[in-house]
């Protein structure tokens, strides 16, 4: 019994962040689930996987409500997110993990610090008069960010939202809204390969998903409402952390 | 000249009643779960198949939108993710 109510109180922290910032939740859930729960980050995957896509509908009705998702960006950056996870996955016997790992943990600390520094709106790219020429640039970002994900294992809307803000100059407000409601779609294409798999824990998803359908509603309620830089400095936190993980275990292993 | 509004309330409307359905479906699991109802957790398939439904209906809805707005190429980046969602749960399947 207390397991199930840690199970539910996961989901609804992991909806109550990941809503609030546009993000699936896998940041949150992952760690929880093996480091304070104690569970196999096999199990925790399949579990967080599936409760992104929850999340995803969840969160992004809030965004879509007020006009803050772009719906053509969403179908571009899903198609080759997906795209991206599946080169990542046939890349990964071939790639050493432990360089793209250090390489882009610095990335993250440099998207960290831009994000919180910001940039001026003169020098700010305008996506809005250049929409076709930045749709084909946010194809490249999803298929990078897609491939990375999954050589490395990391969400890919923690990293994707600062760059749609910083690189395409998108405001942070849509940004987060697209992202939430393209990680469901980006995301169920894994959640179908571990369903059939028989991979996901069915006790453990039913608390999880319980929890985030009702933290993911508040969360992505409040994400409407959220202060620019309330949201920027939560980023910034959640980059460092992911490129301190990034970085943990290649360093300790020269050391 | 062509009509680019794209509606999104069916959109909003197929999220908000799966948000509803799962929810209920999900309560219910642990319903059973407390009164002692043996493979309560099993229900929890049926609710995952009702949750990666609703998102292949919502991709198409999403794709029928674009293609009432006339934006061919968005309409078939839809239905090409659905394809390869399908192309991806099929090669799960048989392999």
């Amino acid at each position: 019994m207390i397991d199930q109510l840690l199970y539910i109180l996961c989901g609804l922290s992991a909806g109550l962040l990941g809503g609030y910032l546009g993000l699936g939740g896998g940041v949150v859930m992952v760690p929880f689930l093996t480091v304070l729960v104690g569970i196999d980050i096999k199990q925790a995957a399949p579990v967080s996987i599936t409760a992104i896509v929850v999340n995803s509908f969840t969160a992004s009705n809030e965004y879509l409500k007020r006009g803050m998702v772009d719906m053509e960006l969403v179908v571009v950056l899903a198609v080759f997110m997906v795209l991206g996870n599946i080169t990542g996955s046939l890349l990964s016997a071939y790639i050493p993990g432990d360089y793209i790992q250090v390489v882009f943990a610095v990335l993250l600390i440099y998207t960290a610090f831009s994000l919180l520094k910001g940039r001026p709106a003169t020098e700010r790219m305008s996506f809005k008069d250049n929409r076709g020429k930045y749709l084909l640039i946010c194809t490249l970002i999803a298929f990078v960010t897609g491939t990375l994900s999954a050589l490395i294992g990391i969400g890919g809307g923690v990293v994707l939202i600062p760059i749609l803000y910083l690189v395409i100059g998108l405001p942070l407000a849509t940004a987060r809204g697209t992202a939430s409601l393209m990680m469901g779609f980006s995301a169920a294409a894994a959640a179908t390969v571990y369903f059939l798999g028989d991979q996901i824990d069915l006790a453990i998803v039913s608390g999880v998903v319980l929890g985030i359908i009702v933290g993911a509603k508040l969360g992505g309620y409040l994400g409407t409402m959220a202060k620019p830089m309330v949201v920027k400095i939560l980023f910034f936190i959640l980059l460092l952390y992911l490129a301190y993980r990034l970085l943990y275990e290649p360093l300790t292993g020269l050391l | 000249m062509k009509e680019r509004y794209f509606e999104v309330d069916m959109l909003i409307r197929i999220q908000q009643i799966t948000w509803y359905l799962v929810m209920v479906y999900f309560a219910a699991i642990y319903v059973l779960f407390m009164l002692d109802f043996e493979g309560a957790f099993e229900l929890a398939r049926y609710g995952i198949i009702l949750i990666l439904g609703a998102t292949v209906l919502k991709l198409v809805v999403l794709a029928e939108r674009f293609r009432i707005a006339r934006l061919r190429r968005f309409w078939l980046l839809s239905y090409l993710l659905v394809l390869i969602l399908a192309a991806v749960a099929v090669l799960r399947y048989l392999l």
